[in-house]
């Protein structure tokens, strides 16, 4: 048993190294230098930085007992709750949303880095409740506080993430179709609230499905998407032919990282890149496997990161209206990269311990 | 838990759809996307040959073109650009302050490739231009070649000759970014630059200087 645990943590490490690795490439040649005639290293070895600070809470977490992390997780939930509200009052604008906290010369996004504490605590949730309808409106209500704060920012590309994430671990848990049918309404509500508060939410979303888009517009980004991805062809123009991507992809190292990724290798890369993630879904799945009562932790939390990713990329090949959001381990992001790995970290110690005891 | 399995289907069906779509932009329409990222990107590009010199019987230049590299920054980078001409070893003394903005100096023709070099470490862009450039003569023999001064405009033999030495500026097309990134194998080829013949003189340097001038020149 211990030697297949030790085989399935050298796998989810080699596929991670793989992954993160490919994104300080696409953030380097992205992000290009016409004084070097190169890519810039600025970014790149910021990511560096932070990959190796996200390595490190990822292997601490997987030490820490899961029974620890299920009792504090009720704690944790409402500290991080308070953070999440206090930075609407004490955060950074950047980019028209108040989402960062600075520290020295580092920007962090509590929003991104929570995301495990969320997991975290509607799963503990789920797994002690008996009455799972009711668990499912005890979670849905401090979701809807959750996630107003992140909307209140406006994050709407996160906080439709939270919404996700609800969704998929209630569905999960064993709660009643009819009880999920709820979770549509909300969606198509808030989406109507959005809708109203800002114009262009709207212009967005009817060019989409209308179909005649204004492409000097709101149709923009999406057809640089389109020429993004169509430049790449099957096997891309290598990293130093980005050309789109440097020039006229928006947040190409980042909210864009999947059409610069494809630039850059094409159709074949593009989909190892994928094929990677699920493979990380399934090797966490078949793990999970072994111990039922850890099952909803784990899988959550995988589904969180691989429903980020399949967002992202249906983003990117203009199968779902624009928003910004990131890659997972791909783009550029301290915050990001950093919430990815306590997320999979929290995966990996729920394993751990299934390992011990599941024997 | 039969729910999980519905869950690894939706997301495969997902997955499927997205490489799909990223074939159908890739492949299938990828002619029809390249083509409407050339009209963003394409640019015209006018260059102009070198301006061909003028020689003596012998081959000796008398009047000829030359590069000049210059650096032109604002003034809050000046103490880059002290660091920069002192690596350099040439002694910083601006020519030109416009304006208050920005600085210029001139580079001389010995130090170009090193200051490329360095250009690139303090992320300087060097400009060039070209200077036509005359051999030391008296004021009868400069008036017969002539000159290409600014403010006297082109006379003597540069004026009459000058469509012959400057040859025909070539037309490119170029897909040029906003980044000023140029495209790899983008340059198509508009109109072909024509470089300019250089004018050959019957008499020499020396008879010039003496103020012997030719009556003909050789084409």
């Amino acid at each position: 048993m211990k030697k297949t645990l030790f085989l399935f943590n050298a796998w989810v490490h080699a596929i991670l190294f793989i992954i993160s690795f490919s994104g300080i490439m696409l953030i380097y040649s992205s992000r290009y230098d016409r004084h070097l005639d190169l890519g810039s290293t600025d970014f790149a070895l910021k990511q560096f930085f932070f990959l190796i600070i996200g390595f490190l809470c990822m292997e601490y977490l997987r030490k820490v007992d899961f029974h620890k992390l299920l009792c504090h997780s009720k704690v944790l939930f409402f500290a991080a709750l308070v953070i999440l509200y206090g930075v609407l009052l004490f955060g950074v604008k950047i980019n028209g949303m108040r989402g960062w906290f600075y520290i020295g010369k580092f920007s962090l996004q509590p929003s991104e880095l929570f995301k495990c504490i969320y997991v975290l605590y509607i799963s503990a949730v789920y797994m002690k409740a008996e009455n799972k309808e009711r668990a499912f409106l005890q979670n849905g209500l401090l979701s809807i506080v959750w996630i107003g704060a992140i909307l209140l920012e406006p994050d709407y590309g996160t906080a439709v993430i939270y919404g996700i994430i609800f969704a998929i671990t209630s569905f999960l848990a064993g709660v009643k179709l009819s009880m999920l049918a709820l979770l549509p309404l909300c969606a198509v509500t808030s989406l109507f609230v959005f809708i109203g508060r800002k114009a262009y939410g709207f212009n967005r979303i009817y060019e989409f499905f209308s179909g005649n888009a204004d492409i000097s517009g709101t149709a923009w980004h999406w057809k640089q998407f389109q020429l993004a991805i169509a430049r790449g062809g099957w096997f891309g123009n290598k990293l130093d032919g980005t050309f789109w991507s440097n020039n006229y992809l928006p947040f190409a190292y980042n909210d864009s990282a999947y059409a610069a990724m494809h630039e850059a290798t094409g159709i074949v890369g593009a989909a190892i890149i994928l094929i990677l993630f699920f493979v990380l879904f399934i090797l966490f799945y078949r793990e999970s496997c072994c111990c039922k009562d850890n099952q909803l932790v784990i899988i959550s939390v995988i589904s969180a990161i691989l429903m980020q990713v399949l967002m992202h990329c249906s983003i990117n090949c203009v199968i779902i209206p624009t928003t910004g959001l990131t890659m997972p381990l791909i783009s550029y992001g301290g915050s990001s990269l950093v919430g990815t790995f306590l997320l999979l970290g929290l995966a990996l110690s729920f394993c751990k311990q299934m390992d011990s005891t599941g024997e | 838990m039969k729910r999980i399995n519905i869950l690894v289907a939706f997301f495969i069906c997902w997955g499927i759809l997205i490489i799909a779509s990223s074939m159908l932009l890739a492949v299938k329409n990828r002619k029809e996307l390249l083509d409407f990222s050339r009209k963003i990107a394409e640019r015209k590009v006018t260059i102009y040959p070198v301006c061909a010199p003028i020689v003596d019987c012998y081959g000796t230049k008398i009047a000829w073109t030359e590069w000049q590299f210059y650096l032109q920054c604002s003034v809050r980078r000046k103490k880059d650009m002290e660091k920069f001409f002192k690596e350099l070893g040439i002694v910083f003394e601006p020519v030109h302050i416009v304006e208050k903005k920005c600085m210029i100096q001139n580079i001389p023709a010995a130090k170009a490739a090193n200051a490329v070099k360095l250009a690139r470490k303090y992320r300087f862009r060097l400009r060039k231009k070209t200077v036509r450039c005359l051999q030391k003569l008296p004021l009868t023999a400069q008036n017969f070649i002539g000159s290409t001064f600014l403010y006297y405009g082109i006379n003597g033999l540069e004026a009459q000759y000058n469509d012959r030495m400057q040859g025909i500026p070539g037309i490119y097309q170029i897909m040029r970014g906003p980044s000023g990134r140029i495209e790899k194998n983008s340059f198509k080829i508009m109109l072909p630059m024509r470089s300019g013949r250089e004018l050959r003189l019957q008499a020499s340097l020396l008879e010039l200087q003496c103020g012997l001038f030719p009556m003909e020149v050789i084409k």
